[in-house]
């Protein structure tokens, strides 16, 4: 049993960018643990909140000054594509919030089991100066952009991700020489309301680093 | 829709349970230091995927010997097989002996068994030896954070090299070869160019007895 949200015009004209629908995955989900549910309950609430995270998306694309709009996942979450100054444009909207940046790929295993409690972490703040960003490295091991962006995006959509990823299209060493990456990922670095690094994790958090990005954030 | 937000939520915030639960796995141990410049190889006796056993001393080559942790699962692993192969094939006529080494706990990572590595190297025509610390033994003394990530040692077994292969995974995008321009100066009898590289890959996956035994 897979739930779908029938594709609007504009999503249409987006389609090549979009995951095609909710995957089975998260669909079985839903069917074991809760019951079945109609397409039409999550389908309202991607739509509701994937207009507004769009919108936060569009802007903060704008803000990048780049050409190309950004892809939606079914999620609603924004995946934009760049190098190091799409990140700095994306850091510098969120001036004023607290940011955690993750940088993740989906090849990542030890990435991909942070994702959910990622994902709560972003809606439990969600009302809080807090804002999450994900930089995705698919695409350092691909020559191919635009499945890279895809393969975010369905991610994205799969595991009900809600903030705005950026897939990278840099080079590893000016990835590497921006955040003083030691070359393992997944890693998060927190930076305070002023843009300052106020801590890093190196590896997949664990609850008690969650718990202290909580009580940092008024 | 109070319900209907309860019930979304419910899916991320249970899997965010059983997530955390697994995730304390995947940190370093915080002994495994990565080995310095300067410092001696440190000896091994590995099972390869050739059926034998392989000490430092038979790897070892009279000009140099280069040894790589990798593994099979990782797509930055993957990426630079060919590469290792290609290097094998240059540079061991000329003194530098090479080695693969995967060291995944394979119990959480089964793509990194034995087994499966043993099909790999068949199937890649590998032809350097790979070999398989099950234990994480000399992991622990070389203290690999990535896979791929190389160490090269001199003549005298000595670190002169450590790190990356070269600046991207993607063969097409490459632009600095720092392990090539390391073994054309160790080869040459010149300074290393570029002795320490940051290794870019997948994280080494330790076993979470290894984890547990190092915080204590």
């Amino acid at each position: 049993m897979t739930t779908t949200c029938p594709a609007t015009s504009s999503q249409e004209e987006d389609r090549a960018l979009l995951a095609p629908a909710l995957p089975p995955r998260m669909a079985s989900h839903r069917s074991t643990k809760h019951g079945r549910q109609g397409a039409s309950a999550p389908c309202f609430r991607q739509r509701g909140t994937a207009a507004v995270l769009a919108l936060i998306g569009l802007v903060a694309w704008s803000c990048g000054g780049k050409r190309e709009p950004p892809a939606v996942s079914t999620s609603g979450a924004p995946i934009l594509t760049g190098e190091i100054a799409r990140i700095d444009s994306l850091l510098a909207a969120n001036r004023g919030k607290w940011v955690l940046l993750n940088i993740w790929a989906t090849w990542c295993r030890p990435c991909v089991a942070e994702t959910p409690a990622l994902t709560a972490l972003a809606h439990d703040l969600r009302n809080r100066p807090f804002a999450l960003v994900g930089v995705s490295l698919d695409f350092l091991v691909t020559n191919a952009e635009a499945a890279a962006v895809r393969k975010v995006a369905k991610f994205a959509g799969e595991y009900q991700v809600l903030y705005s990823n950026v897939v990278y299209t840099g080079s590893a060493d000016d990835l590497i020489g921006r955040f003083s990456l030691s070359g393992v990922i997944p890693t998060s670095i927190l930076y305070d309301p002023q843009g300052h690094e106020a801590d890093r994790w190196v590896g997949a958090m664990v609850d008690e680093d969650l718990r202290r990005i909580r009580q940092r954030i008024p | 829709m109070t319900q209907r937000r309860r019930r979304i939520w419910t899916v991320p915030m249970v899997a965010a349970g059983a997530a955390i639960l697994l995730m304390a796995a995947d940190r370093t141990p915080p002994g495994a230091e990565e080995l310095t410049i300067g410092k001696a190889a440190p000896d091994f006796s590995l099972p390869a995927t050739d059926g034998k056993t392989y000490a430092l001393a038979d790897i070892a080559g009279p000009k140099g010997t280069l040894v790589i942790f990798t593994c099979n699962h990782c797509p930055y692993a993957i990426a630079y097989q060919d590469r290792i192969i290609a290097l094998t094939e240059h540079y061991r006529p000329l003194g530098i002996g090479v080695a693969a080494i995967s060291c995944n706990d394979a119990k959480s990572y089964p793509d990194d068994s034995f087994a499966k590595m043993k099909e790999r190297a068949a199937e890649k025509k590998f032809i350097f030896p790979y070999l398989y610390d099950e234990s994480q033994s000399v992991a622990l003394k070389y203290g690999p954070r990535v896979t791929p990530h190389v160490f090269l040692f001199d003549s005298t077994r000595t670190l002169v090299y450590r790190g990356r292969i070269d600046d991207s995974a993607k063969e097409k995008s490459v632009k600095k070869r720092e392990l090539t321009d390391a073994l054309e100066a160790l080869l040459a009898g010149k300074p290393i160019p570029t002795a320490t590289t940051v290794a870019f890959g997948c994280s080494i996956k330790w076993k979470s007895d290894i984890l547990e035994s190092k915080k204590q």
